[in-house]
């Protein structure tokens, strides 16, 4: 079997399964009717999406100087998608949801 | 250094070292070629933004426990897959609007640096969002998505109780990993504001 040809198969399957992922999430954004379920949507199959496509690339790349980029993108996603959600879900608990969703349990921190 | 250098500011110093090897690996990676000249303005940058941007010191009284963190690690990417699959699942269900919660979970750990990496770590992965840290009660309020009864509400409580142990077993010194092996804390009782069925307001 050519290594080649398994090497463009995985790349294939990473990037598609990447860019599906990607997709479900900008459904997610759309679909949802609040804030904290779209920012679900927005970090787990986001972030997912973006690793696999970068896998997808690493795979196909042909320069190896080029993988410390990629490297690079994926460990800021990893570190900025918590921080940034963080920040728009506390705001927005704070300061009162014009939308809310449906909640079973609502539990305060103690003052 | 002179006698009257302050041990905090010995601290920092020492501090800044990962800090400084880290900047300029990140400039030498944007340009892609480990070059002396590449490296060489990594360095002077990287001690120009130390400078102009200094920032408290993180202690790290820790050990790294190379098992323990491949463990994390694992657990990690396992559960990035399980959550956005979850999540796919529920954003491929047209017209159904999950109902969610927020839970409070009290902390065992008592090292900062714990504390950050598991509400990061919760964020991305196990269907929660984190909302609010309280660093004076050691406790964390996150929002969790498709709870349908309180079985999931206990669930999702237990996954941040198991995603602090790893990155305790991984990260943290003696001290810390003895508190981990305590039975959670209970919760504060009090301040359970239980809305019943399905209501927000």
């Amino acid at each position: 079997m050519n290594l080649d040809l398994i090497r463009d198969i995985a790349s294939a399957f990473c990037l598609l399964v990447g860019a599906f992922l990607a997709l479900i999430a900008a459904i997610g954004i759309i679909r949802f009717d609040n804030l904290f379920s779209r920012m679900h949507a927005a970090t787990k199959p986001q972030v997912l999406g973006l690793l696999l496509i970068l896998m997808g690339i690493a795979l196909r790349m042909e320069h190896w100087s080029d993988l410390g980029l990629l490297v690079l993108v994926a460990a800021f996603q990893l570190l900025t998608a918590p921080v940034a959600a963080h920040m728009l879900g506390r705001a927005v608990y704070r300061t009162g949801d014009k939308e809310p969703d449906e909640r079973l349990v609502d539990e305060q921190l103690p003052d | 250094m002179s006698p009257e250098t302050s041990r905090s500011a010995q601290a920092r110093r020492a501090l800044e070292w990962p800090v400084l090897v880290w900047l300029t690996l990140v400039w030498v990676l944007l340009w892609g070629e480990f070059t002396v000249g590449n490296i060489l303005a990594g360095v002077v940058i990287s001690i120009a933004i130390i400078r102009v941007f200094p920032l408290p010191p993180i202690d790290f009284t820790g050990r790294v426990h190379p098992w323990r963190l491949a463990v994390l690690v694992y657990a990690f990417f396992r559960d990035l897959v399980l959550s956005s699959i979850q999540v796919a699942g529920i954003v491929l269900r047209f017209g159904y609007q999950p109902v969610n919660s927020v839970i409070i979970v009290p902390m065992r750990t008592r090292s900062d640096l714990a504390l950050m990496m598991t509400s990061e770590i919760v964020s991305l992965v196990p269907g929660s969002l984190l909302i609010e840290v309280s660093r004076k009660d050691w406790t964390l309020q996150i929002h969790v998505i498709e709870t349908n009864d309180a079985d999931d509400v206990e669930a999702a409580r237990q996954r941040v109780w198991a995603e602090e142990e790893r990155v305790v077993r991984a990260l943290g010194n003696a001290e810390d990993i003895a508190r981990i092996e305590q039975p959670p804390p209970a919760l504060p009782p009090a301040r359970r504001a239980d809305h019943g069925e399905g209501t927000s307001s």
